[in-house]
């Protein structure tokens, strides 16, 4: 909860307060929705003035329509507070406990949502350093195609779950050689593309209506942490995890109502 | 005052210098621990200046088109030391670099890189982790696998998996 605070600029006893509903905090479950206000110095004033916009300048980019860790914008009138007094929360996959009990690891990833590169040349976010030393690669900035973190990401993530990463974790492309090939992916898969001069790995959270589109909670997705929309063909391998068992799990579907809510356009 | 002065300065010093070198010492670490199948899994490794970096725009992908676009960064390199390949003065390279990537890390500078040679003969960066710092301890290590590569010590990787240069590994061409 404190990472929650820190990520959106806000503290635990704001959080606390806007949220009277929640008695314990430190219990809240993966796809519970949590109000988030904002840090004072950005709330707008009343009478006018641009509104703020969340998340990516550009949301267009490589033709992903990306889910940021902000998006649905609550509004609580018995609190008096307006529209824009809360940060939208972060936007999480509704899943059930049977999803996080086949995937436990998947409770510490979407807890990484929102972290972001650092601006500028030989600068990088502690956090994804500590990526970096889970992959065991040497880079010391967070930027750019050489730095890229995806495979970073998802080493941490299998690391702080006592699940041993493949071997040159950094590298994209080696998670085809992790634990065992799916067919069909299921909730906290781990998904696999592949480009020449690279490639890109992340978890699967959920599939669209229609199954043409994977949502992937990913790191070095518009330089951050984040769910994002991927067409369902540039997925070549998913793997699943040593000594998990891939065939209890399932792919949950996401509504329309929820992609729509997940846009920022 | 001076000397209490003094003595907390020490102790900010030393107590926080072992950490840092330690970060660093992993990192120079996993760097060396590279070396080895970075030259063995690739068509080229050499000690390269980067003398010119040119960015020429999306390249041609046929399962990429507008989706993930791809950028093309063409670097030309004078060449101080070849580990594996043809030895020759200046070489050219790509990264292929999604554009939601960034182009500010672009690589600067003198450092070793690991290449892998497509179709059409173009040389270029099969990966993430092919480029290693110059630093003198990977730098002989290099020199070693080079000397133990000429005395068929060390094979490469040509027909095994590792391979970063196999077709299935690049990905679409």
């Amino acid at each position: 909860m404190t990472r929650i605070a820190i990520q959106h600029g806000s503290s635990i006893l704001e959080i606390r307060k806007a949220n009277p509903g929640i008695k314990d905090l430190s219990q809240i479950a993966v796809g519970q929705m949590l109000i988030i206000p904002r840090p004072a110095q950005q709330r707008p004033t009343f009478g006018g003035g641009k509104r703020p916009t969340y998340g990516r300048e550009n949301p267009k980019v490589c033709g992903l329509l990306t889910y940021t860790s902000h998006i649905l914008r609550l509004f609580n009138s018995s609190f008096g507070w307006d529209l824009d007094d809360f940060l939208p929360t972060a936007w999480l996959p509704t899943v059930n406990d049977k999803h996080t009990k086949n995937a436990p690891w998947m409770k510490m990833a979407l807890g990484e949502i929102g972290v972001s590169e650092k601006k500028g040349m030989h600068k990088a976010n502690p956090r994804i350093l500590k990526y970096f030393k889970a992959s065991k690669f040497w880079g010391k900035d967070d930027s750019g195609g050489k730095n890229a973190w995806c495979g970073s990401f998802v080493a941490w993530v299998m690391q702080e779950n006592k699940i041993k990463p493949v071997e040159k974790a950094y590298r994209a492309k080696e998670w085809k050689n992790f634990g065992n090939k799916i067919n069909e992916p299921v909730y906290g898969a781990i998904g696999i593309k592949s480009r020449k001069g690279g490639g890109h790995v992340a978890f699967i959270v959920g599939k669209s209506k229609d199954g043409k589109k994977y949502f992937m909670l990913g790191g070095n997705q518009q330089d951050k942490v984040q769910i994002s929309e991927y067409p369902k063909k540039v997925w070549d391998t998913f793997v699943f995890p040593p000594n998990h068992d891939a065939t209890k799990g399932e792919l949950p579907v996401h509504s329309e109502k929820g992609e729509k809510a997940g846009r920022e356009d | 005052m001076r000397l209490f002065g003094l003595v907390v300065f020490l102790f900010l010093s030393f107590s926080c210098s072992p950490e840092n070198d330690g970060e660093e010492d992993s990192k120079a670490e996993f760097a060396l621990a590279a070396v080895e199948d970075n030259i063995l899994t690739t068509d080229y490794t050499a000690l390269v200046e980067i003398i010119k970096v040119n960015v020429e725009g999306i390249a041609e992908d046929s399962t990429a088109k507008n989706d993930e676009a791809l950028v093309t960064v063409k670097y030309t390199a004078r060449i101080l030391e070849s580990y594996l390949g043809q030895e020759q003065k200046t070489i050219e390279f790509r990264e292929y670099v999604e554009k939601s990537e960034g182009l500010s890390g672009l690589s600067r500078g003198v450092l070793i890189v690991s290449l892998c040679k497509d179709k059409a003969d173009n040389y270029y960066l099969p990966d993430i982790g092919y480029e290693l710092p110059a630093q003198n301890v990977i730098l002989e290590r290099a020199k070693k696998i080079k000397r133990q590569i000429k005395d068929k010590k060390l094979t490469l990787h040509k027909d095994d998996a590792s391979y970063a240069c196999v077709p299935h590994r690049i990905g679409p061409e």
